[in-house]
Order: C-alpha cells, then sequence, then structure tokens
C-alpha cells in the first residue's frame, strides 16, 4: 500500500468515528441574542445621556459664560466623556460580531490591533480621571446646596474611582491578550510575533 | 440575511458539519465537559459569523475557518489556566456506553491519540488535511503560502506516522 492509499485510510477512519451529540443551541443562542439586545440599550442609554449631559450645559449656557474657567472645565469634561464613549461604543460593537472571512493570520492581526485599541482607551480613561482629580473639589466649591455639595462631590468620586478602577482592569486584560496573541503566532504559525504597542 | 434564512443556514450547518465541528473539539480537548463547552463555544461563533458569509469560499471551509480559531483561543486560554482533571479518551460527547464504544475501531482511537500527541502546528494542518481540505484551502485558512503548507503537512504526517508507529 502506498502512501496516498495509507492517508487515505486515515482519513476515511477520521471521518467515519461515531458521531458526537450536539448540544442543544436553542438555549445559547437566545441567551446571546439577549445580551445583543441589552448590550444595543446600554449603548443608546450611555449616549442619552450623554446627550443630556450637552443639553443641560446649553440650557445654562448663560450661567457657564460668566466663568470661562467653567466653560473650559465643561468643554473638556464633555470632550473626555465622547472620546471615552465612543471608543467602548466601538469596542463592544465589534465584540458582537465573530470577524468573518479572516484567515489565522489576519484573526491574529485583528485580536492584536483591538487590543492594542483597548489599551489606548485604558490609558485615555486613566489619564482622563488624573487630570480630573479636582472635579470633586469643583462640584464641593460650586454647589449652592449642602445636598448639592454632597451629592455632586460623591458622584464625582465615584466616576473617577470606577474609572481608575476600569482602566487598571482593562490594561492588565489587555496586556494578557497581547501575550496570548503572541504566543499563538509563534505556537500556530511558527512566525516571531510582531512588536506589540 | 433574515433571522429566518440565518437559522435555516444554521440548521444546515449543524446537519451538514456538526460531526466535523465535534471532531474539532475532540482534537484539541480531552476532558469530555470542556469538549462540550468547546463545541457550544464553536457553534456559537458559527452561528454569529453567519450573517457574514457571503459565499466567497464554500461553507465548509467558512465553519471550518471560524472553528478553527476558537480552538486556537481555546488552547491558549487552557495553556494560560492549566486544569488538573483525569482525561478521557472518548469520542463521543454523551456517555458512551457499550454500543457507542464498541462503535470506535482501534484504528479511530489510535488515531484521535496520535493527532492529539502533535505539537499544536502540527495538529492543525494534519486536522485540516484529514477532514479534506486542500493544500491551497488551508493555506488561505491559515495565511500562509501552498509552499509553506506542503512542505509543514509533510512534516506534521511524518511525525503522525510516528506516532502511530509508537502507539
Amino acid at each position: 500500500m502506498n502512501e496516498q492509499d495509507d492517508w487515505a485510510g486515515l482519513q476515511e477512519a477520521w471521518r467515519g468515528a461515531a458521531p458526537a451529540a450536539l448540544p442543544d443551541m436553542a438555549p445559547m443562542i437566545a441567551r446571546a441574542r439577549r445580551q445583543r439586545h441589552a448590550i444595543l440599550w446600554l449603548l443608546a442609554t450611555e449616549w442619552a445621556m450623554a446627550l443630556a449631559a450637552v443639553a443641560l450645559m446649553v440650557r445654562h449656557w448663560g450661567a457657564l459664560q460668566a466663568n470661562w474657567l467653567m466653560v473650559l472645565w465643561c468643554a473638556y469634561g464633555l470632550l473626555a466623556m465622547a472620546a471615552v464613549l465612543a471608543g467602548s461604543t466601538r469596542t463592544r460593537l465589534a465584540a458582537l460580531h465573530e470577524p468573518a472571512g479572516a484567515n489565522l493570520r489576519d484573526w491574529l492581526q485583528l485580536r492584536r490591533r483591538r487590543a492594542q485599541a483597548g489599551l489606548r482607551l485604558a490609558r485615555i480613561t486613566r489619564w482622563s480621571a488624573l487630570s480630573m482629580l479636582p472635579a470633586p473639589l469643583v462640584a464641593l466649591s460650586t454647589a449652592r446646596t449642602v445636598w448639592g455639595m454632597v451629592w455632586g462631590a460623591t458622584a464625582m468620586v465615584l466616576l473617577l474611582a470606577g474609572s481608575w478602577l476600569w482602566a487598571r482592569r482593562r490594561t492588565a486584560a489587555m496586556t494578557r491578550e497581547l501575550a496570548d496573541v503572541d504566543a499563538l503566532a509563534r505556537e500556530w504559525l511558527d512566525e516571531d510575533p510582531a512588536p506589540t504597542v | 440575511m433574515t433571522a429566518a434564512a440565518h437559522d435555516a443556514t444554521f440548521k444546515r450547518v449543524l446537519a451538514e458539519h456538526g460531526a466535523l465541528l465535534a471532531r474539532f473539539a475532540a482534537s484539541f480537548e480531552r476532558d469530555r465537559v470542556a469538549r462540550q463547552d468547546l463545541v457550544q463555544d464553536i457553534l456559537l461563533a458559527v452561528w454569529q459569523a453567519l450573517p457574514a458569509f457571503r459565499g466567497e469560499s464554500s461553507l465548509k471551509t467558512y465553519v471550518i475557518g471560524v472553528a478553527h480559531r476558537r480552538c486556537a483561543s481555546h488552547v491558549m486560554r487552557a495553556v494560560a489556566q492549566p486544569r488538573h482533571e483525569p482525561l478521557d479518551e472518548d469520542w463521543a460527547d454523551g456517555q458512551p456506553g457499550p454500543d457507542t464504544l464498541a462503535q470506535l475501531g482501534q484504528q479511530q482511537e489510535r488515531l484521535l491519540a496520535a493527532v492529539r500527541a502533535l505539537p499544536l502546528g502540527q495538529r492543525q494542518l494534519v486536522l485540516l488535511a484529514l477532514e479534506g481540505m486542500r493544500y491551497d484551502e488551508i493555506a488561505e485558512l491559515l495565511g500562509i503560502s501552498v509552499n509553506n503548507v506542503g512542505v509543514r503537512l509533510n512534516r506534521a504526517k511524518a511525525a503522525l506516522k510516528e506516532r502511530l508507529e509508537d502507539a
């Protein structure tokens, strides 16, 4: 028997194996659909809240104009929010789709690019949080009532702490992802990893 | 792709390529429970990827591409978080009864063990070739040249043969 016959025999044995029972996918698909809807609703809510913030700023434009420092501060806050929101929207929308038609090498590149984008987003978030550290003090100094003071400062502290923690976790996750991608390229494609970040 | 067409194509994938996907999972995961999870993961990924299928390749190649990438991710995750559990060597995902075990030819068992023993780079090539993919299809799937596939596949086949002889 020649080598080709040997190989044909192996293929036949391989494909003739007892068929495995496939899991019932209906519940998983239903859950995936629900998760997709939840993510889309969450994104829509986030953008609606951002628009509400812009609308509030426009509404109180007259009061803001009296203090140019306040105008600059609000403009900076809005820009930072828009950058983080746009980045996170893009990341979450991309995660909803399985990359199509890509070969293993392209797919690894895509994963690498996504991880690098994730790292950049985490870095922007961390620096935004750092540069907005005075925000609770601004909230304290500009509030007209004690209740407004407490509420504003607490909200700002929670927002900044949350952003900082999220950025830390995201950085760790994306660094792990980059290491995984490099290992995959080494092991599966026999190639040296591309320089990361 | 409409929702109805999406569901119909997915059913077709399950009917025509379900066994292939289970074999893929069996090649990269020996633990029965983890293998069931991997099969679910692959099927879900296929379901998510189907709306983007444009017919530029055959449905089989497209589905294998998705399964292949999922298995790659799974292996890297498993390497990062190693488990310590007894391994089972059964093909079937359900609890194998005497009838199922009887169906497993000795050659098939030896073949699966030999495939699993190959290094990952070689295992994927042998697996794709065993599933009947041509050199150009494998090259397209991996993003390497056809010549490279030829060279590496020959090495992988030789390694498989060695392991089959050792078994």
